[in-house]
């Protein structure tokens, strides 16, 4: 087991430096620097800024002053939030940034992957009744179909037609202005979900285990819950990994559509303004967190699949 | 000799992979006719803006937000330009970004997968170590940074959507070369003193077309779909230029007028559902599987 999580770790850090060093060249070797482009600086200020964020260093030497920054914690400052930490634009003291996004992440995970996962057992179940067409079709219809399609005809629909629910913003970050985004992320992962549980647990019914498990006179329910489900877990876990980052960028793709202040936002702004620094700090941020995530996808594996052990 | 070899004799392609290929596509109805729309709309994306009276760029303050009618069949915008006029040159410009993306993520992706699974060994190791060290940094943040870096114009942008999509088609690549690169042709040839470029390009790559087809119908759509994301954050395509993408998302800000959101959403969902069946036709058609 700590032999298993030490050869992951062995792998997960060189890959995060390697990120790291990536994107940091790409970000500094690009010719002119951020203070380009706008009314002229004089001579003298242009020296100032450059020496305040460090830009007239050598580059390895500011790689390895960045490098050192994030292994304290510290993703910089904002070239355009003029005194503001990355940090404190990610993970502002009040509800915005990363907490909007994770908020939506969340809800939308906890939903997906549960109610999938019974959708896909009970499809699975019933090889080729009208609910597993219904979800195979819908499958086929909403893996094709993009948030930014389906969320802006959802406000069109339950917003602004019915009048039910909220068309956009944060509000008080209740139920209501929460709904239409976590259903509209929901969707666009629950049938990817089912469908690979379906596939999944069609496989395990056909095994022999299974069969022999029948042949022993067990009931249909205990085959189920003691024996199929477990293994019809595995293909659905692996697809966690993959998933996690897809939802991050789904969350940040539906805060967009509905104008919630979260990354995506903060993302924008840092685009259109050409700060670097904070689109930087939010690539690697990003990154962090998918390796932090598929790191733990691979310890659950560990736990569902006894091959592993081995 | 019988007349059975003779007839095979007289027509040595009869039966070749590709006809096969091409019969059991177009015996696939829903693959067929969503082929044909695509190429429709296609059609349509060239000679619309040509033969409508309106342009897509010149506003028209005294007609703006005209409902859908026989005037503005889709309606026109808030400056009074023809939705209609937009919705297909925005189209025109979604495919255009689509197919040249998707030609730059076929040819990384083949070169990079093919020479990685025939070389082999240590080389092979290196190169998918990159792939997934690439494969961690979220594909949305890196393309906005690209974007930020190198400032916006319309081939960047499709650069910056193809430079993070061509990782998959590397490894479905390298995966089908590693099964071709120790069969007899192959040894034949290197027997023969054929050098491992040649080999490469004259007898692997070849031997890859079907999968790579299929492959190549899935990221089309994905194309569409990333840089129309990319108009959601406010970048890549410009005003008075339009996409699908920008259309939708000027749709999506002012939702009393429903027709601005309505009608490039249902183009860019109907296109979005034909590629997925075409690429359902496809693997039919082709994988050998």
């Amino acid at each position: 087991m700590i032999k298993f999580i030490f050869k992951r770790l062995l792998i997960a850090i060189p890959t995060m430096f390697s990120i790291v060093l990536l994107v940091f060249l790409l970000v500094h070797a690009t010719p002119g620097n951020p203070f380009d482009g706008e009314k002229a600086l004089s001579p003298e200020v242009m020296k100032q800024l450059l020496h305040q964020y460090r830009l007239d260093l050598p580059l390895w030497k500011q790689f390895f002053l960045y490098v050192n920054d994030l292994l304290h914690g510290n993703l910089g400052v904002s070239y355009k939030f003029i005194g503001q930490s990355i940090n404190n634009l990610i993970f502002p003291d009040n509800m915005g940034g990363f907490w909007v996004t994770l908020r939506l992440a969340s809800y939308s995970m906890v939903i997906t992957v549960p109610l999938g996962i019974v959708i896909g057992c009970y499809s699975g179940l019933n090889r080729n009744s009208w609910f597993d067409r219904v979800v195979v079709a819908s499958n086929m219809v909403f893996s094709a179909i993009p948030t930014i399609v389906t969320g802006p005809l959802m406000v069109l629909i339950f917003a602004v037609t019915f009048g039910w629910l909220p068309a956009s913003g944060w509000g008080d970050g209740g139920f209501q202005s929460l709904c239409l985004p976590v259903l509209a992320l929901t969707l666009a992962y629950l049938p990817t979900v089912a469908v690979v549980t379906r596939g999944s647990i069609i496989d395990v019914l056909n095994s022999n285990f299974i069969r022999t498990a029948r042949a022993k006179g067990l009931p249909t329910s205990k085959v189920i819950f003691k024996h199929a489900i477990r293994p019809t877990l595995i293909p659905v876990v692996s697809l966690l990994g993959p998933m996690f980052a897809g939802v991050l960028v789904g969350a940040i793709v539906t805060e967009q559509v509905f104008a919630l202040p979260g990354l995506g936002v903060l993302t924008t702004n840092g685009a259109t303004n050409r700060d670097y620094n904070l689109v930087l700090g939010i690539t690697i941020f990003g990154s962090f967190l998918t390796i932090i995530f598929n790191f733990l996808v691979d310890i659950l594996y560990f736990f569902l699949d006894p091959k592993i052990k081995q | 000799m019988s007349s059975a070899v003779s007839e095979i004799l007289k027509s040595p392609k009869a039966n070749g992979f590709w006809q096969g290929a091409f019969r059991r596509f177009s015996r696939n109805k829903v693959s067929m006719i969503s082929f044909i729309f695509i190429l429709l709309l296609a059609f349509l994306c060239i000679i619309v803006p040509f033969l409508s009276s309106y342009n897509y760029a010149t506003p028209d303050f005294a007609n703006s937000l005209v409902p859908p009618g026989m005037t503005h069949f889709f309606g026109s915008d808030g400056l009074g330009r023809d939705l209609f006029v937009r919705s297909f040159i925005g189209g025109r410009i979604t495919f255009e970004i689509a197919f040249a993306a998707t030609l730059v993520v076929l040819l990384i992706g083949v070169l990079y997968g093919s020479v990685a699974g025939f070389m082999g060994g240590y080389i092979d190791a290196i190169m998918m170590r990159i792939v997934d060290v690439l494969y961690g940094i979220p594909f949305l943040f890196f393309s906005i940074l690209l974007l930020t870096l190198f400032g916006q114009s319309l081939i960047l942008s499709f650069v910056a959507v193809a430079a993070i999509s061509w990782l998959d088609m590397a490894r479905v690549v390298r995966g089908q070369t590693l099964s071709l690169r120790h069969k007899e042709f192959v040894e034949a040839a290197h027997v023969c003193g054929v050098g491992n470029w040649q080999i490469i390009l004259r007898h692997i790559i070849p031997n890859l077309i079907g999968v790579v087809i299929v492959y190549a119908a899935l990221v089309v759509p994905n194309m569409i779909v990333l840089s129309a994301v990319l108009s959601f954050f406010g970048l890549g395509v410009m005003e008075p230029m339009t996409s699908w993408g920008l259309l939708i998302s000027d749709g999506s800000q002012n939702m009393t007028s429903w027709w601005l959101l309505l009608f490039p959403a249902l183009l860019m969902t109907s296109t979005l559902l034909a590629f997925a069946f075409v690429a359902n036709g496809l693997r039919d058609a082709l994988d050998p599987r």
